[in-house]
């Protein structure tokens, strides 16, 4: 069974007939070649597959993409439009880079878009926030010791005079 | 990609579902009803499940409100964990509710998984469970051909079963304002965050204002197939002091009631039923500190 869909993928809005069959995250990868979203477990353990839905983090393996017709889609691709464009990293890829807060990088996209909902909702979280922030989301190599120091870094320094966007399309360092 | 085939129907009304459900249904076609699909999408994508009908019950404008209706608290079964969490007046009126929702899976579970579809599909570990049943909760259920109201006593049948007919859709679930004096708290123990309970204990408790106990309610996941509540106590420790021995005597019914807990790869019915008892305790204790 296939039916057409129309939703906004990364501010673009697109339509697309699907299998009803089709995960989100196979939608996204192999349908709209957003391959930035990864598919590790498929049973909603992992958290490679994090999209923002409707504003919201959600795991792309466990959502049917005819099931959210209508809705407004942000990939890893979408959150870094804005930044790709001015050759800028945004601060969270920047303390990413600055920490070793990835080695293989299968998490990375996952894990930045938990990072960012967490930082949105709690501008300075604690060590335990930030715990409980990425809670849904496996990291086999960094141990997460350097993922939590990366998080803090741009915590502190969106306390000080430096104002850190931190919104999906900021613009980074002010 | 699912490998089984299956029709998605993606009913507006809940009455549209049910009329699917009930087609489905005479024509002996599996069907499964689609909310937020943290657990059954995971059991899909492994195969576990295929079922023949998928109705998604995500395009039914006010299946997630919540609202103060007198002295209940109306639910609606599509309501979020994380709007049950950061709902004022859940907070406010019925915390231990929030208190459960907030330790359910991870963010993005919480994000997408709905409180009617944790307590359709009734996994005994489900965090919920324990907690409407010392709750009183009523469940409200409309199927083809009338409206019905389910206690909770009723709903949880056995392991994975709920009273819930293949024709019927919970549409919201009633639980009561608690006295603002109320102490309550959830408590569970899991391998890592995230993880099902091994063991949950909710309690609820008041005060007399001489410090005697003028109610205590506890709810135990874990220690069955179904959530068990701990009616023995309710009576029998209404009026006393609440000491360290009151704290034992709810730990002990509590390790009487566990007598058969489902054994599970990290945690044995010995341990399980320890557990209990152990978490029994930080649940009261806790429920205690917040007494006002």
């Amino acid at each position: 069974m296939h039916t057409t869909i129309q939703l906004t993928v990364n501010n673009t809005p697109c339509e697309a007939t699907v299998d009803t069959r089709t995960l989100l995250v196979d939608f996204l990868r192999d349908q709209l070649d957003l391959t930035g979203t990864h598919l590790g477990c498929a049973t909603g353990n992992c958290g490679a597959c994090t999209v923002v839905l409707d504003g919201l983090t959600v795991k792309a393996c466990t959502i049917l993409a005819a099931d959210v017709a209508g809705s407004a889609v942000t990939t890893i691709e979408g959150w870094t439009q804005d930044t790709r464009q001015s050759g800028d990293l945004h601060p969270i890829q920047d303390a990413f880079v600055k920490h070793h807060a990835l080695q293989c990088g299968f998490c990375t996209p996952g894990m930045v878009l938990s990072v960012q909902q967490l930082l949105q909702e709690k501008p300075h979280p604690t060590e335990t926030d930030i715990r409980h922030g990425i809670a849904g989301n496996l990291c086999r190599c960094t141990g997460y010791a350097s993922i939590i120091k990366a998080v803090q870094e741009i915590a502190g320094t969106s306390s000080d005079e430096k104002q850190v966007s931190l919104s999906p399309w900021g613009r980074g360092l002010g | 990609m699912i490998r089984a085939p299956f029709q998605l129907h993606t009913p507006p009304s809940i009455e549209e579902a049910v009329r699917l459900l009930s087609r489905c249904v005479q024509n002996g076609e599996d069907v499964k009803l689609l909310a937020g699909g943290q657990s059954l999408m995971p059991s899909m994508n492994l195969g576990l499940v295929a079922p023949a009908h998928i109705v998604s019950l995500n395009h039914i404008a006010g299946l997630d409100s919540i609202r103060q209706d007198g002295e209940t608290l109306a639910i609606g079964a599509g309501t979020t964990h994380r709007a049950l969490a950061e709902s004022e007046v859940v907070r406010a009126h019925c915390p231990i509710l929030s208190e459960t929702a907030a330790c359910i899976g991870d963010v993005q579970v919480r994000n997408r998984g709905t409180l009617g579809g944790s307590i359709g599909h009734f996994d005994p570990a489900a965090d919920y469970p324990p907690v409407l049943v010392l709750l009183d909760t009523a469940f409200q259920i409309v199927g083809p051909s009338d409206e019905r109201t389910v206690a909770a006593n009723d709903l949880f049948v056995d392991y994975m079963t709920t009273s819930l007919n293949a024709d019927e859709v919970l549409t919201e679930i009633r639980v009561p304002v608690l006295p603002p004096d109320t102490g309550t708290a959830y408590v569970k123990f899991t391998r890592v965050e995230g993880g099902f309970a091994i063991v949950g204990v909710g309690t609820c408790l008041r005060l007399n204002p001489d410090r005697t106990c003028r109610s205590i309610r506890v709810g135990l996941c874990g220690a069955a197939s179904v959530p068990v509540r701990l009616t023995s106590i309710e009576a029998t420790l209404t009026g006393k002091a609440v000491d360290n021995a009151f704290i034992e005597a709810v730990a002990a019914a509590a390790y009487e009631a566990a007598h058969d807990p489902v054994a599970e790869l990290h945690a044995d019915a010995d341990y399980k039923r320890e557990m209990v008892r152990v978490f029994t305790r930080r649940a009261v204790r806790a429920a205690l500190e917040r007494v006002a």
